[in-house]
């Protein structure tokens, strides 16, 4: 019984919205009730997932855990957001200024060591991987958009050099349909699955 | 020194005397291992020997000194000496007086006396010592034996080269002395080796009184074939003394002529000794043609090498100068024969002096070798037992050690160690060229984006749709972006706001992320916009707008929680997002629900190739991405020089790992190659 109930609940609520793309007018109100269940039910499980992150963390601290100071830091700062937000209101505008100082320099950091990470990558991917057909029409492709990138090629004003670039400049068009085509495939196939009741996390 | 006698063996073939170790006559040639003998020990005839051997083993077995402990009575107070004692009471040739008195010395403990005893022990004693010396010199002896034959076969291989020389140029004596003689280097190095072989109390050297006293005691012994235990070391030594004998009967006359001006100098045998004259052996001529032939091919540079295999092997109690001497005495001949003017030369004169003293050793022989056919020399030497051989270890070692003194001094392609290509040049000169490149870009380059450069189609369609709108058109403004790709997005979407706001455009902001609230005010500011404009945040992101763009009755109706949600006022719905999965579904769920409504991109240049389909699709008017695109408005929050700066670094490190890449295989195929 425990498996039946969430398969039979995904497979109506599939069912549902599938029905009410068709029949648009009529069904219009079905749909957008589904979909505000579809929000709150989302919005409950990041509580959720918050309060199981805060209680973790609670738990490290009490027990000492290895690491326990960036829980420390962590539940600290969780618990100052949330107070000055409850107090001030998520509009305030010294709120978010605060909030929006201290989470700006972070990302972008870290985004700029993904940079890092990725150029550390170029220069490993062909002692781990060799040269292979993967590697090798990686560094090709990667060295020509880079020099494109550049601009320098472009403000030559060749029409030839420039009709080249251009034709270049399709080829990530050509992959990104190929890339959409497989996710709307692997999509429909996910739906299908769900449906007929084979998706494998129903069954947990 | 000098008293010591060997017990010389007279040739079968030519009746000369002949150390007791020698297998083959030194006059002559011919065999005679069967004269052969030992040291110390009486020559006995093979057959005699044969006949007396079962008798030998009898005595032996009944010896009870030779018997083990065990067999022997318990008794304490018997001593070796005593052992010995009753053996003599069992043989039955000892007089009766004698067997008599011992027997009582038996019976009686104190009979022997203390006197007697210790006679006895220093008898044993001395015994054991000669016993030891014997086996010594018997080892040395045999170690001589296998070396000159090794020189032989030496010899024998040597012939060869020398059997293509005419033999109109090179004098009968010489041919007949190359076929019969190993080189005397080789000889040398026997001597040197042997040298340490010899008992310590037994002479190193000849003198001029040994040489003397020696040849006398031949020349009395020669009649009465008397043999006296020679030491091996004498023995030795005069073998190693006969190698230079022949160079006077190889020299022929001039030879002697010439060194007889210096005979004064350098005689160390009396002027009687002409009648002591031996037959010098055709053998040892060898070593010295050997030389002689070397030093007329070669010259006299083959001296100072042989000089140099020669030193290591000497003992540091042994004379080097006269070993040195030696060996020049063995080579200087030569020249003397070939060039006798270059006496003159004060170096030579020392030199030359030796054939004289070898001249004067082997003056002896001359008159009988004169006597003897040359017929009658053998041409070549015997086969040599293979026992007598020297190991192949031994010769290797040899032959080593040979190469390395010939490579001594030289710098040999074996010792340059194979070069690996570092690749330490090409990583410098692409960190110099990195240099090079940041350093152009950051001075030389237009710092902001240049307004001439060439747009993306997708960016002047992005353009051409702004331009399209009137004043009071309604503007969506979706703002879907995380802080860290706020600074690529504010800076391609600020001044577009701006333009908009310039025209009169109405916009309306609507964030689908919680940050997105805190970032718009960063973008407000950017823009120029008013501070008081209202940021609305759609939770469920497009999800929300489902229902109200599927059923725009719904819309109508109103819904006062959210301005934003009828989306059919709006002409133009503005996404700025880093996540093409959230455009996608802007433009797959609501979209084909409003016919009326146009979308447009602001993006990263990471997601803006998903986002190519759809605009050339037409989903999409238009959309700007990546700095590239920011030349649609006046961008002042970035610097092109560190755009071109990223990108060449970027650049440069994959060419790095490319480089490194090749550099690591060109090296291993290096190593396998070397392999």
């Amino acid at each position: 019984m425990k498996r039946a109930l969430p398969l039979i609940a995904g497979i109506l609520s599939g069912l549902v919205v599938l029905a009410a793309m068709f029949f648009v007018p009529q069904s219009g109100g079905i749909l957008a009730m589904v979909l505000n269940w579809v929000i709150i039910v989302a919005g409950v499980a990041l509580l959720v997932a918050i309060a199981s992150l805060v209680l973790t963390h609670l738990r490290f601290i009490a027990r000492g855990k290895k690491g326990f100071l960036l829980s420390l830091v962590l539940v600290i700062s969780f618990l100052a957001t949330l107070m000055f937000g409850l107090i001030r209101g998520v509009d305030d505008p010294v709120f978010l200024k605060w909030v929006g100082a201290v989470i700006r320099p972070i990302e972008t950091a870290l985004l700029g060591l993904v940079a890092l990470i990725m150029m550390s990558a170029a220069m490993k991917i062909f002692r781990e991987r060799g040269w292979s057909a993967l590697t090798v029409s990686f560094g090709v492709s990667a060295v020509i958009f880079l020099i494109l990138g550049l601009g320098f090629l472009q403000n030559l004003n060749i029409p030839v050099l420039t009709e080249v670039i251009r034709l270049v400049e399709t080829l990530p068009m050509i992959g990104a349909r190929g890339l959409l085509i497989g996710i709307g495939i692997g999509l429909l196939m996910m739906a299908f699955r769900v449906l007929f009741g084979m998706e494998g996390s129903g069954n947990d | 020194m000098t008293e010591d006698h060997s017990e010389l063996n007279l040739c079968p073939n030519c009746s000369k005397e002949n150390l007791p170790m020698a297998t083959r006559c030194v006059h002559c040639g011919s065999d005679m291992e069967a004269l052969f003998t030992i040291f110390g020990q009486p020559q006995i005839p093979e057959e005699e020997a044969e006949e007396s051997l079962p008798d030998i083993i009898e005595e032996i077995r009944n010896d009870p000194s030779l018997q083990t402990p065990s067999e022997e009575p318990p008794s304490p107070e018997l001593v070796p000496a005593n052992r010995i004692d009753e053996s003599i009471l069992d043989s039955e040739q000892l007089p009766d007086w004698l067997a008599k008195v011992r027997e009582r010395a038996q019976g009686e403990e104190d009979a022997i006396g203390d006197l007697a005893s210790g006679t006895m022990a220093m008898d044993a004693a001395r015994n054991e010592e000669a016993s030891a010396g014997v086996e010594g010199e018997f080892n040395a002896w045999i170690n001589r034996i296998r070396e000159k034959s090794q020189q032989e076969n030496s010899v024998r291989a040597r012939q060869l080269p020398s059997e293509n020389e005419e033999p109109d140029q090179v004098p009968e004596w010489l041919q007949r002395i190359r076929a019969l003689r190993p080189r005397p280097e080789e000889d040398i190095t026997h001597e040197v080796k042997t040298g340490p072989t010899y008992a310590d109390d037994l002479p190193r050297e000849w003198t001029d009184e040994a040489l003397q006293e020696l040849r006398r005691q031949a020349l009395s012994e020669d009649q009465e074939q008397e043999t006296e235990p020679l030491l091996s070391a004498s023995a030795s030594t005069e073998d190693e003394e006969t190698p230079v004998e022949p160079e006077l009967e190889a020299a022929s006359e001039p030879v002697q002529e010439e060194s007889g001006s210096i005979e004064e100098d350098f005689h160390n045998i009396p002027e009687d000794e002409d009648a002591y004259f031996v037959p010098v052996p055709v053998e040892d001529l060898n070593q010295f043609t050997e030389v002689e032939e070397d030093s007329v091919v070669g010259g006299t540079q083959e001296e100072p090498a042989t000089g140099e295999i020669e030193s290591p092997e000497q003992e540091p109690g042994q004379d080097t100068p006269e070993l040195a001497e030696i060996q020049t005495e063995e080579v200087v001949p030569e020249e003397a024969i070939v060039e006798p003017e270059a006496s003159e030369n004060p170096e030579q004169t020392e030199l030359e002096s030796v054939p004289v003293e070898v001249e004067d050793e082997t003056k002896t022989g001359v008159e009988e070798q004169e006597e003897e056919p040359e017929e009658e020399q053998p041409t070549d030497s015997a086969a040599v037992p293979p026992d007598l051989l020297l190991l192949r270890d031994q010769q290797d070692r040899a032959s080593l050690l040979a190469s390395l003194i010939e490579q001594e001094g030289r710098v040999t392609a074996g010792k340059q160690a194979v070069r690996k290509p570092s690749g330490k040049a090409g990583r410098l000169a692409l960190a110099l060229l990195l240099l090079i490149g940041l350093i152009v870009s950051m001075l030389i380059g237009p710092s902001p984006m240049p307004t001439d450069a060439l747009k993306s189609m997708p960016a002047l369609a992005l353009g051409d749709q702004i331009q399209t709108l009137a004043e009071n058109d309604k503007v969506l403004v979706v703002l879907d972006y995380q802080a860290a790709t706020s600074r690529e997005l504010e800076a391609l979407a600020a001044p577009m706001l701006d333009k908009l706001h310039v025209q009169g455009v109405q916009l309306s902001f609507l964030t689908t992320q919680p940050s997105g609230l805190f970032l718009a005010q960063s973008l407000l500011a950017q823009a120029e916009l008013p501070e008081n404009t209202l940021v609305e945040y759609l939770p469920g992101s497009y999800l929300n707008l489902i229902g109200w763009a599927v059923n725009p009755a719904i819309s109508a109706t109103g819904d006062d929680l959210l301005r934003a949600k009828n989306l059919y006022p709006f002409r133009l719905v503005l996404l700025v997002s880093d996540s093409s999965d959230n455009i996608r579904g802007w433009l797959e769920q609501i979209a084909p629900w409003i016919e009326s409504l146009n979308f447009a991109a602001i993006t990263t240049q990471m997601e803006a190739p998903v986002l190519s389909p759809y605009f050339d699709s037409g989903q999409l008017e238009g959309y700007a991405a990546g700095i590239a695109d920011g030349n649609i408005g006046m961008q002042s929050t970035f610097s092109y020089r560190a755009y071109r700066v990223g990108l060449l670094l970027m650049l440069v490190m994959l060419l790095l790992g490319m480089i490194s890449k090749g550099e690591e295989d060109a090296i291993r195929k290096e190593e396998e190659r070397a392999e």
